[in-house]
């Protein structure tokens, strides 16, 4: 069903939850919001982000002409900027949301200012409160992020990383910030490593392939590359010295990051059948499509999740509406089992701590029979049970869920897919 | 027209060592494969004689002076150091029984324009395996065909004697600030040059600058302990926005004026490349800065 016809609420495009799996953080649009996943699913926190005033400057010039009348004009600055779609106020839209380790804050990525929000979080004995801390802005639009203690690390898509600490309330001017690091290309992902010493790395990734280790707080030295990826990289899991990591490749690949070693590759297109198939995710642009050959189709892995419960290791394929869970033993994973799921499936976190809701996930609500969220059983079996019984409390304490109208899929509806589009179809050596 | 007959002076041309060049790149004797080239062979396309005997011309490879360096398809690379093939580079350093290089690549003139440096230090460093990295497809075209021409004529020269050989140097087109180190392993270069490189003027662009602290610590990574970096720049900005990057940079330390006029390869960059002796023909002037790369710290 074509989405001009048909007026449908904006996904989720981000979802985390808290290690107990009791709170729900999610990004809807340019708006973040907090659910509770026991108390009735009660909204406990919304905050909407937009851009501030902009004072347009015109200048006034008067003017008398021959016949004595007096003409105003008015001229904008002259400029040659012009904003592209993705600068528009109502394209843009909240990125990617974390929490830190020890659940005191949450960080959101906005492309508003482009910057990062701050939000401290007080555990009291009958509410949780949430109180603005700082928004952060940076030369150019953040794109990743990942907490160490009271230290953040910004990753943004020119390829540098910042470092801004999350204890201290002033802001730094964005001209007068330095990158402790930095690749020549999009990063999609950093990560905070320690070792068994105590010692610190900062893995950051990029989309040239690039696994790129670097010691904390002496971001100078670079411990190593882990090579192996072919396409771009957008997700990963660390266990101990395991990197599991995945993107635009057809294969998931296991290394140690200690040795940089690669360990494993494992190729998912198998799992994939022909009814998964979206056309209009999985098919290579036209312009890449041969004449007169099979049709060209692209798969990535847009999410990499470690289920602490049971161990196992979830991937989700862009586009796919199935859930793939792993087992994962001395650095093979071999699959278990596939859940499928009414929607295609964007990310999922960890859920309540029951049989009941091991997992939690969000789709791009699509379908006539549509949920924006939904529950996975600890035998990862869908929940439908707790899935309708959410989607209708999200339906009844958000009165205002017009605001999330999509009429219009270019302008209404936030990017969801941000991965396939890292594709890059460039050469690689002979 | 006067423009018109240069074009189709210059499409022959091209044509003619665009297609020697595809049989001949990555040949280690150019000579040896023309002896064995049947007479019939020899069209007007393929004409091997004309090209060894005669150095290629600049003016039918020239293109603008600038790439960008953010672009996905500017120049292939390998997945990894590991899997990079240096045999078709270096083919004279192949031992075909081992199925192995006998040596490994230890310098880098990173941007090497028209491959000036690269002729003038095949000599000098007769031990050392010599490779330009470019950007600019024409010009490294260039220098592939210098490299087959110089080979060829000095062919009959040992390489065991330390003889002028110019087995030791080559080409390839890459992009250095995105994937030196998916050329290069920890540690592998001794000497990194970055020769006169694009200013980018405006301010908006000096991420794209190919010196940064940013990008030092990962040139650093491939340089060994007691590596130099070598720049040089006819801009003063440049050099200056260079030189404070690099005294900045925990990981390195400048060389003073006496250890410039001592080192050889510093002299030679002063005085004999093509863009260096255009700034002098111009009577411009002529910044350097050697920097020796520093044992890491201590790791906290």
């Amino acid at each position: 069903m074509s989405l001009e016809n048909k007026l449908f609420t904006h996904p989720f495009q981000k979802i985390v939850t808290n290690k107990n799996g009791d709170l729900l953080f999610a990004l809807i649009k340019d708006t973040f919001q907090v659910y509770s996943l026991t108390k009735d699913f009660q909204k406990i926190f919304e905050f909407k982000d937009s851009l501030p005033q902009i004072i347009e400057k015109e200048i006034e010039t008067t003017k008398v002409d021959d016949d004595g009348k007096t003409i105003k004009k008015k001229k904008k600055k002259s400029s040659n900027y012009q904003p592209n779609k993705h600068q528009l106020e109502n394209y843009e839209f909240l990125r990617a949301i974390s929490l830190s380790k020890n659940e005191q804050q949450v960080y959101i990525i906005s492309d508003f200012e482009k910057s990062v929000i701050i939000f401290n979080i007080t555990y009291e004995e009958k509410e949780i409160r949430f109180d603005f801390f700082k928004k952060q802005s940076f030369p150019k639009r953040p794109n990743c992020l990942t907490s160490f203690e009271e230290n953040l690390y910004i990753g943004d898509k020119f390829g540098d990383v910042y470092h801004i600490k999350n204890n201290d309330a002033s802001v730094i001017k964005p001209e007068e910030m330095k990158p402790i690091l930095g690749h020549v290309g999009l990063l999609t992902n950093v990560e905070h490593l320690q070792d068994e010493s105590g010692k610190n790395y900062l893995l950051s990734v990029d989309r040239d392939e690039h696994l790129k280790l670097s010691h904390l707080p002496q971001s100078f030295i670079l411990n190593k590359f882990i090579f192996g990826h072919k396409e771009f990289i957008s997700t990963l899991v660390v266990l101990d010295s395991y990197l599991i990591s995945a993107g635009g490749d057809d294969f998931i690949m296991v290394s140690n990051w200690k040795t940089g070693e690669v360990l494993d590759k494992y190729n998912y297109l198998d799992l994939i059948k022909d009814d998964d198939i979206v056309e209009k995710i999985h098919n290579a642009l036209p312009r890449f499509q041969k004449e007169g050959q099979d049709t060209i189709r692209e798969f990535c892995i847009s999410q990499l999740f470690h289920n602490t419960k049971d161990n196992k290791i979830i991937a989700i394929i862009e586009g796919v509406s199935k859930i793939f869970v792993f087992d994962f033993e001395n650095g093979k994973l071999v699959l278990n089992k596939t859940t499928k799921i009414d929607d295609t499936i964007l990310s999922v976190a960890n859920g309540p701590e029951s049989e009941e809701a091991s997992l939690i996930y969000n789709t791009n609500n699509q379908s006539e029979t549509g949920h924006l969220i939904g529950f996975v059983k600890s035998d990862y079996t869908c929940n439908n049970g707790k899935t309708k019984a959410f989607n209708n409390a999200l339906q009844s304490q958000n009165n205002d869920f017009k605001d999330f109208v999509v009429t219009n899929e270019d302008f209404d509806l936030c990017p969801i897919y941000f991965n396939h589009n890292l594709r890059k179809h460039a050469d690689v050596f002979p | 027209m006067k423009f018109q007959k240069t074009n189709d002076e210059r499409k022959e041309y091209r044509d003619i060592r665009d297609s020697t060049r595809s049989q001949l790149k990555f040949v280690k004797n150019a000579n040896e494969v023309i002896k064995s080239t049947t007479p019939e062979a020899t069209t007007k396309i393929f004409n091997p004689e004309k090209v060894l005997v005669e150095l290629p011309k600049k003016r039918f490879y020239r293109q603008r002076a600038h790439a960008n360096i953010f672009s996905d398809k500017s120049a292939p690379y390998p997945v990894d150091p590991k899997e990079m093939d240096w045999s078709k580079l270096y083919p004279a350093y192949y031992d075909e029984g081992k199925k192995e290089m006998t040596k490994k690549v230890t310098i880098a003139d990173i941007g090497c324009g028209y491959g000036g440096l690269l002729a003038e230090l095949a000599p000098v460093f007769p031990k050392d395996l010599i490779l330009g990295m470019e950007i600019r497809m024409q010009v490294t075209s260039y220098v592939e065909d210098r490299i087959i021409a110089l080979r060829a004529q000095h062919s009959e020269n040992d390489i065991n004697k330390d003889k002028k050989h110019y087995q030791n140097i080559s080409v390839l087109r890459g992009n250095a600030m995105k994937f030196m180190n998916n050329f290069f392993e920890k540690g592998q270069l001794e000497k990194i040059f970055f020769m006169f490189p694009d200013p980018c003027f405006k301010k908006k662009k000096f991420k794209a600058r190919i010196i940064s602290n940013t990008l030092l610590s990962e040139y650093a990574h491939c340089l060994k302990e007691g590596g130099i970096i070598y720049t040089i720049t006819d801009v003063e900005d440049l050099h200056i926005w260079m030189r404070t990057h690099l005294e900045e940079h925990p990981l390195f330390e400048r060389l003073d004026e006496e250890w410039e006029k001592n080192d050889p390869s510093c002299q030679i960059m002063f005085n004999a490349t093509e863009e260096g002796q255009k700034v002098e023909r111009n009577k411009g002037s002529k910044w350097t800065a050697c920097f020796r790369r520093l044992p890491n710290p201590e790791i906290i």
